[in-house]
């Protein structure tokens, strides 16, 4: 029993880490955003800021409900 | 053959430019970052929308995979708490993949300006390359259409050989090829 336990123990902490990891990536998903509006003035920078910041803030959210739920 | 190009000073101009076009004759409001400012765009181009029916046709069967998931009964032999949380997972990927397959589609772009062309792509996240070819620069331009999709669509690939530091561009599966390509012809010409 003991072992079992240990075992779900270590799946949260195995995906606590690929979410951190994940927030990272979504981190950059949003400095790749803010790269392309810069680079292109295409009268779109607003909604595309706002799906690279949707995304950060999802993936945020993802992290602390496995915190709290696991 | 009336001439497609019509000098950028022409009154006979007319701009068509839509948020979501991938063919932009004259459009207004809009630039890159390094665009002179007495330079002028003629055209901009991206590829053809149909090119999205990969990433969206991805991302709606991705969608029902939690779906699937519960149907398989998987969710049963996992203790409480990781449905939830593999569920929203999962979605997360799922809005990564749709967001990236359209923030590529929309901001890989070309240019054909008064001065030149200009390639603007974005690559693994943080990289960017813009190549660019003056007019004067550019020796040959040839367009193909392949496939039955791209005959029916009209949309194909365009090739502009130069003698600038890349010789070659290559606009991909952009629309109305024989138009971009006759638009170069009467530019590099009239240069």
């Amino acid at each position: 029993m003991t072992t079992g336990f240990n075992t779900w123990i270590l799946i949260k902490a195995l995906a606590l880490v690929l979410l951190a990891m994940y927030l990272i990536f979504a981190f950059v998903v949003t400095r790749q955003v803010k790269l392309m509006t810069r680079t292109l003035h295409l009268g779109f920078d607003a909604p595309a800021k706002f799906l690279a910041y949707f995304h950060l803030a999802f993936a945020v959210l993802v992290f602390f409900a496995a915190l709290i739920i696991l | 053959m009336p001439d497609v190009f019509v000098s950028p000073n022409s009154p006979e101009q007319k701009s068509s430019h839509s948020r979501f076009s991938s063919f932009n004759l004259y459009p207004k409001n809009i630039g890159f970052e390094t665009k002179d400012d007495n330079e002028k765009i003629i055209l901009m181009l991206r590829q053809h929308p149909i090119i999205n029916i990969k990433w969206i046709a991805v991302t709606l069967l991705l969608l029902t995979g939690p779906t699937i998931l519960n149907a398989l009964g998987v969710f049963l032999l996992l203790p409480t708490g990781f449905p939830l949380v593999i569920t929203l997972a999962w979605y997360l990927v799922t809005s990564a993949y749709a967001i990236e397959g359209f923030l590529n589609w929309y901001f890989n772009v070309f240019f054909i300006t008064t001065d030149g062309i200009v390639d603007v792509d974005f690559f693994n996240l943080i990289d960017k390359r813009i190549s660019e070819a003056d007019l004067d620069k550019i020796q040959d331009v040839t367009y193909t259409t392949k496939g039955v999709l791209g005959t029916m669509l009209n949309y194909g690939d365009v090739q502009v050989q130069t003698a600038a530091e890349i010789t070659e561009f290559k606009f991909e599966s952009v629309p109305n090829p024989e138009k971009v390509a006759k638009i170069l012809d009467d530019l590099t010409d009239k240069h």
